[in-house]
């Protein structure tokens, strides 16, 4: 064997080695704002997992709600489920222990809940370290995309037009209508149909909490 | 167009549910009959809680349907003129529409003359721009169509960016009577959703045509019996729908004595005396099945009582030919 090929064998080693697991975290149905739902974390093991590998997952620089305490897990390893699976959460992190052996090459996924969607449409940066045994760990991060939770509905209870004329111009809408929560320094928008014109606009608005 | 409105909520507590009264003025209704899309409302949040840094686009809640704004009333199109080259009954007619628009007619709508069931456009249909229309891009000459169905004249490629004054001219064929008659007037937009509709029609009445005839009595003595001959000659065709008229003046009129014939035969014909001028109408059908423009007709009425008295009045008998709806 050349010199040639014991390197590259030794530089392809080194690159598997600095390789990691990916992670992904996504909300399971339902993705609504502000709302109690169970999480999907998986997880892609590049080398054996032992069974006493630990999770610890953090959710501290989101705002999901996560609950102290024991959590409502179940796990799969390659879509097939096992058990013994648990989970425990405090101050938003949360340590997952899958309890089984898992192979390299394998996707690991918990769902755990119930956790409260965040109140308000942003993405939330959740991370995992992966703890194999007292000499290796991975940590790795996942961005949950704004765009997977849905905004809270609103109630509408009326709208009126002043006037329904063809064209007329200087038309009072009213609506009367319910917020379901009301966030920090809230504020409110609203887009005009490309339909209806726009003159000297006055607004007027009044808030009655329930 | 997106606005901002700050909600204070009435308690320092947030996470409460509330109800939300918005009046937003100074809007104008879609330009056409029908729905928009839905109002889009969102309630955000423009800090992270429980700090003072800003988030953006930091959608809550929000609602994206049922919002609609209607157009259910179509505006308002007044006539300000209508001008006739030519108002004889059966003539052809160039007339000029001034009309006054409340709302504009965008590129690919339509303004429209619904006429009379009588009245008919001269085809190939012409009209022009008089005033305020535009035509759409690529146009360089006014083109009208006529729907017999609807008996409307509508314009093809004509707009008008605005609101105020509009002139039209299309060429009609008047109507065979001159019963009093309602042209309406529509505008619609490239969807055929109306935007305006004449809220009261402008009445046109067509003027009768001159009706060349001599009526002759057979005795002018006051307070004695007379036979009226008429004869007169057609300027239009009389359908066996239309009427013979002749109207008499005051008198002391026996009516079951009345007997109108033609050709030496007897036809049907009816009496009736006006309530309010005590003047007799005498009314036949033609004795011709189709009396044929610029044909003669003649035709008796026997049993008729001259007045008490004579004078220009007493003396005087109108003589018409008419549809059922007005005279000829």
């Amino acid at each position: 064997m050349s010199v040639r090929v014991v390197l590259l064998i030794v530089l392809l080693l080194q690159a598997a080695l600095s390789q990691m697991g990916s992670l992904q975290v996504t909300p399971n149905s339902p993705s609504t704002l502000f709302t109690n739902t169970t999480y999907l974390v998986s997880y892609y093991t590049l080398y054996n997992l032992p069974a006493s590998a630990t999770f610890f997952l953090d959710f501290s620089s989101t705002y999901i709600g996560v609950p102290n305490g024991p959590l409502n897990i179940s796990s799969t390893i390659g879509a097939v489920s096992i058990s013994g699976a648990t989970g425990s959460c405090s101050a938003s992190k949360c340590t997952l222990r899958l309890n089984n052996n898992a192979a390299a090459n394998s996707n690991i996924q918990f769902n755990i809940g119930n956790l409260l969607n965040p109140p308000f449409l942003l993405q939330q940066t959740t991370s995992l370290k992966v703890t194999f045994n007292s000499t290796y760990s991975e940590s790795s991060s996942w961005i949950i995309n704004s765009i997977l939770y849905s905004p809270l509905p609103m109630g509408i209870n009326a709208m009126k037009q002043s006037d329904y004329g063809v064209g007329n111009t200087d038309v009072t809408y009213s609506f009367n209508f319910t917020v379901p929560m009301t966030p920090s320094n809230p504020q409110l928008s609203i887009t005009i149909p490309s339909q209806v014109g726009i003159g000297n606009l006055q607004t007027a608005l009044s808030f009655y909490g329930s | 167009m997106i606005i901002f409105a700050v909600v204070t909520p009435a308690s320092n507590s947030t996470n409460s549910s509330g109800y939300v009264y918005l009046t937003i003025s100074g809007l104008t209704n879609p330009q056409s009959m029908g729905n928009s899309s839905s109002f889009i409302i969102q309630l955000l949040t423009t800090t992270l809680p429980g700090t003072s840094t800003s988030c953006t686009n930091c959608l809550v809640a929000q609602v994206n349907s049922q919002l609609i704004a209607q157009s259910t009333v179509p505006g308002n199109i007044a006539t300000i003129n209508f001008l006739s080259s030519n108002t004889l009954i059966g003539q052809i007619n160039t007339i000029t529409v001034y009309s006054q628009l409340y709302a504009s007619i965008p590129a690919g709508g339509m303004y429209q003359i619904v006429l009379p069931p009588s009245v008919s456009p001269v085809l190939p249909v012409n009209c022009s721009t008089v005033y305020g229309f535009t035509l759409t891009n690529g146009s360089s000459t006014p083109s009208c169509s006529f729907n017999a169905t609807t008996n409307a004249i509508s314009t093809n490629n004509f707009m008008f960016s605005s609101i105020g004054s509009v002139v039209i001219k299309v060429i009609i064929n008047n109507p065979p009577d001159a019963r009093t008659l309602p042209f309406w007037f529509r505008t619609f937009d490239a969807s055929n959703n109306m935007i305006g509709n004449s809220t009261t029609p402008y009445l046109f009445k067509a003027t009768p045509l001159t009706l060349n005839n001599t009526a002759q009595k057979n005795s002018t003595q006051v307070d004695t019996g007379f036979k009226l001959t008429v004869n007169l000659t057609l300027q239009v065709t009389l359908q066996s729908s239309d009427f013979l008229k002749v109207v008499l003046p005051q008198a002391n009129y026996v009516m079951s004595g009345i007997v109108c014939s033609s050709a030496g035969i007897n036809i049907p014909c009816t009496s009736v005396v006006d309530n309010s001028t005590n003047n007799l109408t005498i009314s036949m059908s033609p004795p011709c099945s189709q009396c044929t423009n610029g044909s003669s007709l003649s035709f008796i009425i026997d049993g008729l009582i001259n007045p008490s008295f004579i004078n220009n009045y007493s003396q005087t008998v109108i003589v018409q030919t008419a549809h059922v709806a007005g005279v000829i």
